[in-house]
């Protein structure tokens, strides 16, 4: 923080960041190190980087997005690496491209380490405050206003409120207004968009309840481990890696935990019609599963430490919206909590949002210019989700303010362009979450080959160093001397010794096969085939290893992804005009027309993707928009 | 003379209708002109006229009233405006935008036939400002303005082009939509297993219940199994398509020119007589009791020095290659002994014996078709073991029949695709690929019914129609 003698409402500002979040931190850490004059202002400066859910990083297709914020010079993944005491590599048992790296966090030592990266960015000022409204000129940004008083000139601002929104906790049947439990919420700025003719929705999330460390019977859990060989995110994190590896603790619910959720139901905000918002299908609450999967006779509860030595445990999977009392004796059902005191409840939080068909790819809005948004404000759910709007709004807002060209990635290059595409073209009425299902690229977008993908921009917009570059430099030469030695290097395969159990069928030995070859069956890896691998190769570092050996597991594969990511780009580079009007082409059917004319797509390759688009409908506009330009040449 | 067919509109001297009037959509639309009937000695032929200057083009050169009232003809005199001379007298009428088959303005006019009066009309709005239409533009244009879906316009060309009865009936059966709605419905159920195996990609194991690698499988192999049905259907579309091949064959003067006249002539449907792409094949195309058939008479099958004979021998064995149906002639007297006839075992073959008037009377010939073109007997018989054989080749009860080529390739692709998937399945490799290879067969089958955005399927599909259409 800057000192505080210096006014921020005398001097102009390139970027004003409102909120401290996952969004707000990249959103700001990215403008800042871009080099413009940065204002992160904030409810709390000491809430800054908090972890509000669970005290973890990454997971199913959120690991891929973390480690993509990291590869474009973003600081989760860094600090995950940093402050994480368990890190796993989740999906093992499928495909590489779905491997997935999770690892449990210190929340406390996470935020902390957010907020000292924060305090010491050059160009990043952070105050105390709230952004109540905006100033806007002929479609355009002018200023800000804080505390419903100060007026802050700024042309460019990111809105990353979270949850914060007319927030308001639910616990039963009472609720009250916050923006986390024991935080207030922020109020205005939702009534100030609006009359600007922005649509709103609201929104529901949950959390579940923190469990006494010393009122749990440990001894009837499972005890958990993180991997032996622990990956980190970040491809800037120094090898060797060895994080702590702190346990958690595995519990099941039971069919007497069930009938306590089940005979409470009544009481419980999401089935008695209080809550009217849509909470995320992914990662229902606990009466959502037991009500939607009633023939499940037990669900896994995760029992994670909230930081080291922490007496405050985090109980994954029991996320709820009952009274107190009925979460606490559901839960002392499950064996090994029977005597578990509650430090605080499970809740369940309100929270409006703006339906993020209202941006650009950049996460500008359509409505003003300069104005950007990010996080769960579009609708996600997430830190990841949030972590990867915030980065890619700050690249875009400090892009704009220095007159350099926009980041948009596409579906087939980062999970990151599946997010931003996804959200500005379909619009979710519930939390939108990552997949690998979203992406039809997958076998592009795995989590190795994130910096591959991705590094490349983040030096060039000045994220990363050329320290970085030159290293990225070499891991593409590692890469191909991989491949081309195991183009040219044959072994006798099955071996010698293994020939004799391999070949009692047929009796006779092995043939000599190169290494590419056999790497392509699902059956042989790398770790296969180490004895015989030509020293070159062995002493190669094993991230890139991984890599070209899976490039070889994939090639093919890889090849047809290319080409459909090709044909796609065919439509995404059909620019469509904004007069072109939808109206009168009868041939479409209507809920097709009602959805173009409503999201206003910029290109045939958006069109393509609105949900309620089907594909005949885009060849038919494909030929409408060809007769259209036509039309407009031929025409004097 | 007949309009020039593929001349494209930037070729003519003419300058494109310089519109004002802008469509539906926001643009402008030329306006196209063709005949819509067959050129030739024709009592009546149709000139459309489609655009949004149908109207007032086709005003210039008739004297009624045309918009006063839509979808009424008005029987009127066509006049060149240039020089006021009187053209011909027709039926002109006007469809008025949406209510019209191009889903636009249209003009018909119903003109004496022959040669010269519909393309004297064509020129005169030509010259107004139309432009000559391109092969199935107007079914283009119906389409786009959504007249018509893709599949309905695929069986719409089907339909104009149908060989016979059975051809016909199936192009309809397939406009109302019996083969796309097996083809989705294959479809959807790979889609739900898609949506499983990526469903799957998202969660940890503990908390759903995979599908075990057999379970994929067995699904795999269901759906095959209804694509492989679909398929066994594509040879009745290709016959039903480009008629049925019934090849004649027989060793050199064993009475098969005879044959075919007789079964041409007798038939009286001769629809075109092509001389064949060698010196002694020749085709005729019928329609036997509802079913197209293309008769093809070969040269003579034996053992020859000659070789210009050599040359006709092989072109015979091709064309009997490609038969669905064979006739083989066994003469009374055969010429000679050393006949080379090697027929594929698995072709449906009908034997006759020839020239039976050769025979002493009351001779017994046990299972044969007999037949005398000279004494003008035995065809009968001959027709209706023809037609049994047509009848088992393309059973009356296979309602879900894939007729076109476009359809039955599409069809090979995703069967080709989902064994891929069957193998990898097996050999182990990751559900990460393996989802991604079921979407590709999920792909492929849209494809066919037109569920896709990929304009170069849309292109397909209109290349086949021809101009006016």
């Amino acid at each position: 923080m800057k000192p505080a003698d210096q006014r921020i409402d005398d001097r102009k500002w390139d970027v004003v960041v409102a909120g401290g979040g996952h969004a707000g931190i990249e959103a700001a850490l990215a403008c800042a190190r871009m080099g413009c004059d940065t204002l992160l202002v904030t409810m709390d400066p000491a809430a800054i980087g908090r972890t509000s859910c669970n005290p973890a990083i990454g997971g199913l297709a959120k690991g891929h997005l973390t480690r993509e914020i990291d590869a474009l010079g973003g600081e989760m993944g860094l600090c995950a690496d940093q402050t994480g005491i368990q890190f796993k590599t989740l999906n093992t048992s499928k495909g590489r491209a779905v491997w997935s790296p999770r690892a449990q966090i210190d929340k406390r030592r996470y935020a902390q380490q957010m907020r000292r990266t924060v305090a010491k960015q050059e160009n990043l000022t952070t105050i105390a405050g709230e952004l109540t409204g905006i100033k806007v000129r002929q479609g355009k940004l002018r200023s800000v206003i804080l505390d419903r008083a100060l007026q802050v000139s700024t042309q460019t601002a990111i809105l990353t409120c979270g949850t914060f929104l007319n927030g308001k906790i639910h616990l039963g049947l009472t609720n009250f207004r916050a923006g986390r439990l024991g935080e207030k919420p922020a109020g205005g700025i939702t009534e100030s968009l609006k009359d600007f003719g922005f649509r709103t929705g609201r929104l529901k999330t949950g959390t579940p309840p923190r469990l006494q460390r010393d009122s749990i019977d440990w001894g009837a859990l499972t005890e958990i481990h993180g991997d032996p060989q622990p990956q980190p995110f970040s491809f800037r994190t120094p090898l060797p890696f060895s994080p702590p590896d702190i346990a958690c603790h595995l519990a099941y619910t039971n069919d007497a935990v069930h009938a306590i959720i089940s005979e409470n139901l009544d009481q419980s905000p999401l089935y008695s019609g209080i809550i009217t918002a849509i909470g995320p299908r992914y990662c229902p609450s606990i009466e959502d599963k037991v009500v939607r999967f009633a023939q499940r006779n037990r669900h896994q509860l995760f029992l994670e430490p909230e930081w080291r030595d922490a007496n405050q445990i985090y109980v994954n999977g029991f996320s709820t919206s009952l009274p107190r009392e009925v979460q606490l004796s559901a839960i002392r059902q499950v064996p090994g909590l029977e005597r578990v005191k509650f430090l605080r409840p499970g809740y369940a939080i309100e929270y409006d949002f703006f339906p993020p068909s209202q941006l650009h790819a950049t996460l500008e809005t359509k409505e003003i210019a300069g104005l950007y948004l990010a996080g769960q404000i579009n609708g996600t759910s997430g830190y990841e989700e949030a972590g990867a709007q915030g980065l890619l709004a700050g690249i875009n807002a400090a892009a704009a303010v220095l007159g350099r060209g926009p980041l948009i990635l596409r579906r087939d290059e980062a999970y990151m362009g599946v997010l931003i595409d996804d959200l500005i073209t379909k619009d979710s009425d519930e939390p939108y979450r990552m997949f690998t299902s979203r992406a039809e690229y997958r076998l592009l977008l795995r989590p190795d080959n994130a910096d591959l993908r991705l590094a490349a921009k983040g030096v060039d917009y000045g994220l990363l160093d050329q320290g970085f570059a030159a290293r990225l430099h070499q891991r593409r030469e590692n890469i191909a001397t991989f491949r081309n030695v195991c183009s040219e290097t044959s072994i006798e395969w099955p071996h010698a010794k293994d020939a004799q159990a391999a070949d009692n069928s047929n009796g006779r030995n092995g043939h000599r096969r190169r290494l590419s070859q056999l790497l392509k069956r699902p059956d042989i890896s790398l770790a296969t085939l180490w004895e015989d691998l030509p020293d070159l190769l062995r002493a190669l570092p094993a991230a890139d290893l991984f890599t070209a050996e899976t490039d070889i597991k994939y090639a093919g594969y890889i090849e047809r992804q290319q080409a459909l990511a090709l044909s796609m780009r065919r439509l995404d580079n059909t620019v469509i005009d904004a007069r072109f009007n939808y109206s009168g082409i009868t041939a479409l059917r209507q809920e097709a027309r009602e959805k173009l004319n409503r999201v206003r797509p910029e290109t045939l390759g958006q069109a393509a993707r609105i949900s309620g688009v089907n594909p005949p409908d885009v060849g038919l506009l494909a030929l409408h928009l060809k007769r259209w330009h036509v039309s407009r040449e031929t025409s004097p | 003379m007949a309009p020039e067919q593929n001349t494209s509109p930037h070729d003519t001297a003419i300058e494109p209708a310089s519109d004002n009037s802008s469509g539906a959509s926001g643009y402008i639309e030329d306006t196209i002109v063709a005949l819509a009937t067959p050129p030739g000695r024709g009592g009546v032929a149709i000139v459309r006229l489609s655009g949004n200057r149908a109207l007032e083009l086709a005003q210039k050169i008739c004297a009624a009233k045309l918009a006063k009232q839509p979808r009424h003809s008005f029987l009127t005199r066509i006049i060149s405006p240039e020089d006021k001379e009187a053209i011909d007298q027709a039926l002109v009428t006007y469809f008025q935008q949406p209510a019209s088959f191009t889903g636009e303005d249209m003009v018909e006019f119903s003109t004496h036939g022959g040669v010269i009066t519909p393309s004297r009309v064509i020129r005169l709005l030509l010259k107004l400002g139309a432009r000559q239409a391109l092969p199935g533009e107007f079914t283009q244009r119906a389409f786009i303005n959504g007249k018509l879906d893709l599949a309905e316009a695929e069986a719409l060309n089907e339909i104009i082009s149908s060989l016979s009865r059975r051809s016909q009936q199936v192009a309809f059966q397939n406009l109302e939509g019996h083969l796309s709605r097996e083809i989705a419905s294959i479809r959807t159920n790979l889609l739900s297993l898609l949506a499983i195996l990526e469903h799957e990609l998202d969660f940890n194991e503990a908390e759903i219940d995979y599908l075990t690698r057999n379970e994929i499988s067995g699904q795999l192999k269901e759906i095959l199994e209804r694509l492989h049905r679909l398929q066994e259907t594509a040879p009745y579309g290709r016959m039903i398509r480009e008629g049925v091949r019934v090849v004649i064959t027989g060793e050199p003067n064993a009475g098969k020119s005879s044959i075919f006249n007789a079964l041409a002539g007798q038939e009286r449907a001769l629809v075109t007589q092509i001389p064949g792409t060698t010196r002694d094949s020749l085709e005729a195309w019928l329609d036997i009791s509802g079913f197209p058939v293309c008769l093809v008479d070969t040269a003579g099958l034996r053992s020859s020095e000659d070789t210009l004979e050599q040359l006709s021998i092989a072109k015979s064995r091709q064309q009997l290659e490609s038969a669905d149906l064979v006739l083989l002639l066994d003469p009374i007297d055969p010429v000679s002994k050393g006949s080379e006839l090697e027929i594929d075992t698995q072709k449906t073959v009908i034997y006759i014996k020839s020239k039976v008037d050769q025979l002493a009377t009351g001779d017994e010939l046990n299972g044969q078709v007999t037949t005398s073109v000279i004494r003008d007997n035995g065809l009968d018989g001959l027709t209706t073991a023809i037609q049994a054989a047509l009848q088992d080749l393309i059973p009356e009860q296979s309602s879900i029949v894939v007729t076109s080529a476009r359809q039955a390739e599409g069809l090979e692709k995703a069967v080709a695709q989902l064994e891929g998937v069957l193998e990898l399945v097996k050999s182990g490799q990751g559900m990460d690929i393996i989802s991604a290879e079921v979407r590709y067969a999920a792909e492929e089958l849209a494809a066919i019914i037109g569920e896709t955005s990929n304009e170069e399927v849309f292109e397909a599909i209109f290349r086949d129609f021809c101009v006016g259409k």
